[in-house]
C-alpha cells in the first residue's frame, strides 16, 4: 500500500529537485528566453506527481488544465489502441490545454514508474497579468510548438494519402 | 466501486458533489467560532492580494510583503473602522431607546391608513399589525436592529483577530492550498485545480465587484440622505450599503432605519419619508443601471425565483450573515456541480467545446 502514489503523492519526503526542474523546463521550447528567476518561482509553484506503471495521467476526452513535464521514467501517448509517441525524461506534452479549455485529445499511460510536474493554465494566466513580457514570451513559444506540430501532423496527413 | 462505476454520471456528479458539500458543511461547522473573523479576513485578503503581488513581484519577500499590508490594514481600517462601529453602536442604542416613540407614530400612521382603506372597504387589524412590525424591529434576538447590532458587535469584537488572519492568509495561503489540492488523487488532480480555479477567481471578481458596488451605494445614499437632512446620513448610508448586500430584499430592507428615524421623532415629517424612499430609489436606481447587470448576473447566472428563495432558505438558517451569502454560495455551489457532471461526461464536454 505504501507504493501507491497516492501515498507517495500524500507524503512524499521534500525533494530537493527544483532546480534540476528548473533546467529542465528551461530546456524546453515552451520556456525559451524566460528568466531563470521567473522560471524559478513558476517551479515553486509546481507539485511533483508521481505515477505507477500503466497508470493512466489522462485520458482521451478528460478535462485538462496544462502541460506535463516528465522527470523521471516514460509516458506513451496514445489514441485508441495505437501508440502516437514516447516521451522520456525532458520531454513535455498536454500543451493544448495550457491555451484552450478542451478536452485532452489523446491519453497518456506512464510506461515505468514516471515522475512529473504540471504547469498550469491559470498560472500562465497569473504570470501574464504580473509580468505581462515573461507570459508574451511563453505564449508566443507556445504558438511556434503548436504550429510545428500542425506542421508534422500535415506532413503526416500528406504522406498517408500519398500512399493510399 | 462497481456500484459506482455503473452509476450514470449525473449521478457520479451528484454523489461527488454531496461530499464536497458534508466536507464544506463540516469545515463551517469546526469554523462556527470564528466564522465572521475568517470570513472578513478572506474578504480583506482578495481585496488585498493584487497589492501583495504587486509588492512581491517588485522582489519584496512574501512574508515583508504581508507584514507591509499588516500595518497598513492596523493603520488605515482599523482605527477609523472602529471609530464606525462605536459610533454606530451608539446610534443603534439611541434608536432602540426610542421605540416606544416610534410605536406611537406608527400607532398613528396605520389608524391614518386604516382608515383610508376603511373607505375602500378594505379593513386592517391595526394593533396586530403595529405589534407585528415593532416587534420584528425591536424584540430580543430576532430584532431587526439586535441582529444589526449583534452583526456589528461580532465584526468589532473580532477586529483584533483579522489583521493576523489576513497577515497569514497573505504568506501562506498558497502554499496550503497547493498542498492540499496536491492530497488529491492523480485521477482527479487536474479536474480539483480545474474547479478551485474557476470558483477562486469567480469568487474574487464577484467580492471586489460588489465592494465596490456597495461602496458607490453607501456614498450615494450618504450624500442623499445628507441632502434630504436626515440626521447620521453616513450611518443611514452604510446601512443600505451593508443591506444592499442581500440582493432583491436590500433595498426594503434599507428603508426601515430611515422610517423607523421619522417615525421616533416628534412630531413626525411624513414628507421626510417621501424623500426616504426618493433617496434609497436613486441609489438603488444607479446601482441596478451601471453595476448589478454587470455584476450579479454575470456572476450567479441563477434564475430570480431561486436566487430570491435561497436567500430566503439562507436568512432563515444563518440570518443577515445567510442572506448575503446565499448568492455567491449557490453560485459557486452551481460552478462545482457543473464541473463535476462536465468531468463524468465527456460527450457533454465535446460538445459545450464545439
Amino acid at each position: 500500500m505504501t507504493h501507491s502514489p497516492f501515498w507517495q503523492n500524500l507524503f512524499r519526503p521534500p525533494h530537493k529537485q527544483k532546480q534540476h526542474i528548473c533546467d529542465l523546463w528551461l530546456a524546453t521550447p515552451i520556456f525559451k528566453g524566460i528568466s531563470r528567476r521567473q522560471c524559478k518561482s513558476l517551479v515553486a509553484e509546481m507539485a511533483v506527481r508521481r505515477y505507477q506503471y500503466d497508470e493512466a495521467i489522462f485520458n482521451q476526452g478528460d478535462v485538462g488544465i496544462g502541460t506535463a513535464l516528465i522527470i523521471k521514467g516514460s509516458v506513451q501517448i496514445c489514441s485508441g489502441n495505437k501508440v502516437l509517441a514516447t516521451m522520456e525524461e525532458g520531454d513535455f506534452f498536454g500543451e493544448i490545454a495550457l491555451v484552450i479549455e478542451a478536452p485532452r485529445t489523446a491519453t497518456a499511460i506512464a510506461h515505468s514508474d514516471v515522475e512529473m510536474v504540471f504547469f498550469l493554465r491559470p498560472q500562465l494566466e497569473s504570470l501574464l497579468s504580473q509580468a505581462p513580457r515573461q507570459g508574451a514570451k511563453i505564449m508566443q513559444n507556445l504558438a511556434r510548438v503548436m504550429a510545428n506540430r500542425l506542421g508534422s501532423s500535415n506532413a503526416l496527413l500528406e504522406a498517408m494519402h500519398a500512399d493510399d | 466501486m462497481w456500484l459506482i462505476n455503473s452509476m450514470p454520471s449525473s449521478m457520479k456528479a451528484l454523489l461527488c458533489f454531496t461530499c464536497v458539500l458534508i466536507i464544506t458543511s463540516i469545515m463551517i461547522w469546526l469554523l462556527n467560532p470564528v466564522i465572521i473573523p475568517v470570513l472578513v479576513s478572506l474578504v480583506l485578503y482578495v481585496c488585498l492580494l493584487p497589492l501583495h503581488d504587486w509588492l512581491t513581484n517588485l522582489g519584496w519577500r512574501r512574508d515583508l510583503s504581508a507584514l507591509a499590508i499588516l500595518l497598513l490594514i492596523m493603520f488605515m481600517l482599523l482605527v477609523p473602522g472602529s471609530l464606525l462601529l462605536g459610533a454606530f453602536n451608539e446610534q443603534a442604542i439611541l434608536w432602540q431607546s426610542k421605540a416606544s416613540t416610534a410605536g406611537q407614530s406608527l400607532n398613528q400612521l396605520l389608524e391614518v391608513i386604516s382608515n383610508q382603506l376603511a373607505q375602500w372597504q378594505f379593513h386592517m387589524e391595526v394593533e396586530q399589525l403595529k405589534a407585528n412590525i415593532l416587534s420584528s424591529f425591536t424584540s430580543g434576538e430576532g430584532g431587526l436592529l439586535s441582529s444589526l447590532s449583534n452583526v456589528i458587535m461580532s465584526v468589532s469584537s473580532s477586529l483584533l483577530l483579522v489583521p493576523f488572519i489576513t497577515f497569514f492568509l497573505l504568506r501562506d495561503f498558497e502554499s496550503l492550498r497547493n498542498k492540499m489540492l496536491d492530497a488529491l488523487p492523480n485521477k482527479h488532480y487536474e479536474l480539483g485545480w480545474l474547479i478551485y480555479f474557476k470558483v477562486a477567481n469567480q469568487t474574487q471578481g464577484y467580492v471586489r465587484a460588489v465592494l465596490i458596488q456597495q461602496s458607490i451605494l453607501a456614498l450615494v445614499a450618504s450624500i442623499g440622505f445628507w441632502i434630504a437632512g436626515f440626521e447620521s446620513p453616513v450611518i443611514l448610508g452604510l446601512i443600505a450599503g451593508v443591506l444592499g448586500l442581500i440582493p432583491y430584499v436590500g433595498p426594503a430592507l434599507g428603508l426601515i432605519p430611515p422610517f423607523y428615524l421619522v417615525l421616533a421623532n416628534q412630531p413626525v415629517n411624513y414628507d421626510a419619508m417621501y424623500a426616504a424612499v426618493l433617496v434609497i430609489g436613486m441609489a438603488y436606481l444607479i446601482d441596478n443601471l451601471l453595476v448589478i447587470p454587470l455584476i450579479v448576473a454575470r456572476f450567479a447566472n441563477l434564475h430570480p425565483l431561486v436566487a430570491l428563495l435561497s436567500i430566503i432558505i439562507f436568512g432563515n438558517f444563518f440570518g443577515i450573515l445567510g442572506m448575503m451569502a446565499a448568492i455567491p454560495s449557490l453560485a459557486i455551489a452551481n460552478i462545482v456541480y457543473s464541473q463535476f457532471l462536465l468531468s463524468f461526461n465527456p460527450k457533454k464536454f465535446h460538445a459545450l467545446i464545439a
